[in-house]
């Protein structure tokens, strides 16, 4: 990166950050008047998924293993042998 | 019915996202999920004790967390009071050989939202909890059941 375009993405920062903050205090809004019946832990659970989802939008590459075909149902039958 | 507030991973679902060899549902449920990016992602107890039992060994917890905050998966805490009447009634109206306290429990978690979709791949014991859970409950919150294969 060009010290012009390090300096234009530095100068853009503060934008982006105000931009977030603002974006995380409407979704609190959201979610408090939503879920009002909801206990403070489970709004602010509801709040960070939200957040991620905006912040990681599209497919992620996730982390796997190979544990075998059909692993997934028979996850409750290994659990209580 | 109107678009879900939360979305909810069946102990089955979260397995096969650690899983290479079951891509097929991992794909299913990420296509479902980037659908929805207003809709809150979830695991509960159960799902998660089930699942950190059979993937022990296989790959790290430290792993596991990183695939679900990729989805912005989070726990969801349900208060002890809310909790203890999940247990009450599961024992009040579940017979011998149907569904169990994890797959009550979800359902429970999820009638929590007027809206909720629950990701997973059983159409059996899930189907009849959810019903159950209804039922006694006379909850007129909207769960749909999306089993995924």
């Amino acid at each position: 990166m060009s010290q012009g375009e390090v300096e234009k993405f530095e100068a853009g920062a503060p934008d982006l950050k105000k931009r977030q903050a603002e974006q995380e205090q409407q979704i609190r809004q959201e979610v408090e008047s939503t879920f009002p019946d909801m206990g403070p832990e489970a709004q602010e659970a509801i709040i960070q998924s939200r957040l991620k989802i905006l912040n990681n939008p599209g497919r992620p590459t996730l982390i796997q293993v190979d544990l075998g075909e059909g692993a997934s149902k028979k996850a409750k039958d290994d659990l209580f042998e | 019915m109107s678009n879900p507030q939360a979305v909810f991973f069946d102990t089955g679902v979260l397995i096969a996202l650690c899983n290479k060899s079951e891509k097929a549902i991992a794909e299913a449920a990420i296509d479902q999920v980037v659908k929805l990016p207003h809709a809150s992602r979830h695991r509960v107890t159960p799902s998660l004790v089930e699942l950190f039992y059979k993937l022990r060994k296989t790959i790290s917890p430290h792993d596991i967390q990183k695939n679900l905050d990729y989805l912005g998966i989070t726990f969801l805490p349900v208060d002890s009071a809310k909790e203890q009447g999940f247990y009450k009634t599961f024992c009040d109206i579940t017979y011998k050989s149907e569904f169990d306290y994890a797959d009550y429990y979800l359902c429970r978690a999820a009638l929590m939202f007027k809206h909720s979709l629950v990701l997973t791949i059983d159409r059996d014991d899930l189907p009849l909890a959810l019903r159950r859970a209804q039922e006694h409950t006379g909850s007129k919150s909207h769960t749909q059941l999306l089993p995924l294969i």
